[in-house]
C-alpha cells in the first residue's frame, strides 16, 4: 500500500486534513470554542499556557503551539489571541505561515470583545475549510510519515505483547525512510547506556545518558522514597528483576534501528529514522509533544485502558491483553493479545503496519470516532 | 496449534522466556518452537531460562543484557532475583 498524503507546501505531506483554530493563551479559549461550535469542521486547540509562566515554560508552549500549527496534517490555521498574552498570536502565526500554509490571527482586544471576535473568526475559518477542502490525498512515499509511540496505563503485558509488537511497526517505519518518535524519558531509566550505545555518534550517545539520568535525579528530588515505586510500579512481583528490563520492555517500541537524534519537547526532528523525544512519561502531555514535533499518527499500547486521542493525529490504541480488547473496545483498535495465543511478534506487528498504512490514508481511529481530543502542555514550574 | 501456549520468548538471541501463566513444577511450557518441562514452581509473568545458563553467564532478554546468573541455572528454572545478578537496578 503507498502512503496518499495532502501535500504540504513545505514539502511535508498530511494524513489528515484539519483546520486548527488555536488559543495562543487560555484566555481565548472561549473564543476558540464558540468558533469550532460554529463551524464544526475545525479542530479547537485550547489549553491553559501563553502567560504568567517563567521563560522556560513559556519556550515550551511557545514551541509546542508553532509545531502543531506546522503539524503537516494541519491544512491552514486561524490563531485566537487574547492580546495582552506572552504567547502573541501575530508571532505564533508567523511561525506557522513560514511553512506556506494559510493561517490567520484575530485578537479580542482588538476585535472589541468576544462576541465580535468570534463572529469574524467564524468567518476566517470558514474561508480556511473552504480551501482544506480543495485539497486532494496524492501519493508520496512512506517516507513522509513520522509516528509519535507512547504507552500508558501499562501492565506486565506491556512490555511482552503490545509494545514489541510496535517495534516491528518502527522498523519497518524506519527502513521504509520515515520517522519514529520515541517519548517518554522517564521510561528510559536503567537503560540509558543501551540507547547511548545505539546512538549514531558518541556526542548523542553522551546527550542520551546525561538525559536520562537527569531525569531519575529529578525523580528521586520530586518523590523521595516514593520514586523508585513509580518507576517500576510492583516491578519485582510482576516479574520484572531491574528497572533496565521493565525500560527495555518500554522501548523496544522504537525498535531496534540506530538513534538519529535527541530533540526537546515538541521540537521538530532534521532527521528522519529513529528519534528520541524528551517528554513527562505522563500520556496527554507527551502525545501533545509527539505532535508538536510533527508526528501525523501515533501509536499507544495500553494494559489497563484509556480513551485518549488528539485533535490534530489519528491516536492507534493497542490493547496488551485480550480482556481489555474485549472490555473497552469501543476505545482499543488493534489487540496484541493475539501474542498469547502463539501468534509471533512480527505477524502482529505486520498487521499493526497494515493498520498504521490504511490510518495514514484516511481509516478512523476509534479515538477519533469517539471525538476524544485531548491536549495538554507540559510546564516545570509554577504559575505566577 | 498442538498445545496452547503458554510463554513468549521475545527476541531470538534470549536465553529466557516470560511464562503468561503460572506453572507448577514439572508443568509444560509451551511457545512457538518450544516446549520444555518446567523444574520448579514458575510465577505468572515470570522468566524460565530456556537453556543451561552457567553461573556467570549472561542472561538476555530483549535481545539484551539484563544481568548474570549468580549460580548454574538449568533449562526449565524460574529465573529471579535469587538467582542471577540484575544489571541497572
Amino acid at each position: 500500500m503507498e502512503f496518499l498524503g495532502y501535500p504540504r507546501a513545505d514539502g511535508r505531506w498530511g494524513a489528515r486534513n484539519h483546520v486548527a483554530v488555536i488559543s495562543s493563551v487560555v484566555c481565548a479559549n472561549g473564543v476558540v470554542q464558540a468558533i469550532a461550535r460554529a463551524v464544526p469542521e475545525v479542530k479547537p486547540i485550547t489549553h491553559t499556557e501563553g502567560c504568567g509562566r517563567g521563560p522556560a515554560d513559556l519556550q515550551i508552549a511557545v514551541r509546542t503551539l508553532i509545531g502543531l500549527g506546522k503539524n503537516p496534517n494541519v491544512a491552514g490555521a486561524l490563531v485566537v489571541g487574547l492580546g495582552c498574552e506572552f504567547t502573541k498570536a501575530d508571532m505564533l502565526a508567523g511561525a506557522i505561515a513560514a511553512s506556506g500554509k494559510p493561517v490567520e490571527t484575530i485578537s479580542i482586544q482588538d476585535e472589541g470583545g468576544s462576541v465580535r471576535a468570534a463572529r469574524r473568526g467564524v468567518e476566517i475559518a470558514r474561508r480556511l475549510v473552504a480551501h482544506a477542502t480543495m485539497i486532494e490525498r496524492r501519493p508520496c512515499g512512506w517516507d513522509a510519515l513520522a509516528v509519535g509511540l507512547e504507552c500508558g496505563g501499562s501492565d506486565a503485558l506491556s512490555g511482552i505483547t503490545a509494545n514489541p509488537m510496535v517495534g516491528v511497526a518502527a522498523d519497518w517505519l524506519v527502513a521504509a525512510g520515515g520517522t519514529v518518535l520515541l517519548s517518554e524519558t522517564t521510561e528510559m531509566i536503567g537503560a540509558e547506556a543501551l540507547l547511548a550505545a545505539r546512538a549514531v555518534d558518541p556526542r548523542l550517545g553522551r546527550a542520551l545518558t546525561d538525559l536520562i539520568q537527569a531525569q531519575h535525579q529529578r525523580a528521586k528530588e520530586m518523590l523521595g522514597p516514593m520514586a523508585d515505586l513509580v518507576i517500576s510500579p510492583g516491578n519485582m512481583d510482576g516479574g520484572l528483576s531491574s528497572i533496565r528490563e521493565k525500560s527495555l520492555g518500554c522501548i523496544i517500541k522504537g525498535g531496534t534501528s540506530p538513534i538519529q537524534q535527541l530533540v526537546e519537547y515538541g521540537e521538530t526532528p532534521s532527521r528522519k529514522g529513529l528519534v528520541i523525544m524528551d517528554t513527562p512519561g505522563s500520556d496527554i502531555f507527551s502525545l501533545t509533544a509527539l505532535a508538536a514535533g510533527g508526528a501525523q499518527v501515533m501509536i499507544f499500547t495500553t494494559g489497563r485502558g484509556t480513551p485518549a486521542g488528539f485533535p490534530l493525529a489519528p491516536v492507534i490504541k493497542v490493547a496488551t491483553n485480550h480482556e481489555l480488547f474485549a472490555r473497552m473496545n469501543d476505545d482499543m483498535d488493534l489487540n496484541a493479545g493475539v501474542i498469547l495465543d502463539g501468534v509471533s511478534i512480527g505477524d502482529a506487528g505486520r498487521d499493526l503496519v497494515d493498520f498504521v498504512q490504511r490510518v495514514s490514508n484516511g481509516e478512523l481511529t476509534k479515538a477519533e470516532i469517539n471525538g476524544n481530543d485531548l491536549l495538554a502542555i507540559h510546564t516545570t514550574g509554577p504559575s505566577f | 496449534m498442538a498445545a496452547k501456549f503458554n510463554a513468549i520468548v521475545i527476541h531470538p538471541d534470549d536465553n529466557v522466556a516470560t511464562v503468561t501463566e503460572a506453572v507448577p513444577d514439572g508443568g509444560s511450557i509451551y511457545a512457538p518452537g518450544l516446549a520444555l518441562t518446567a523444574r520448579g514452581e514458575i510465577p505468572a509473568l515470570h522468566k524460565v531460562a530456556i537453556r543451561r545458563i552457567a553461573q556467570g553467564d549472561p542472561v538476555f532478554k530483549y535481545g539484551q543484557f539484563i544481568g548474570a546468573a549468580s549460580v548454574d541455572i538449568e533449562s526449565g528454572q524460574w529465573v529471579h532475583l535469587h538467582n542471577f545478578q540484575a544489571e541497572g537496578k
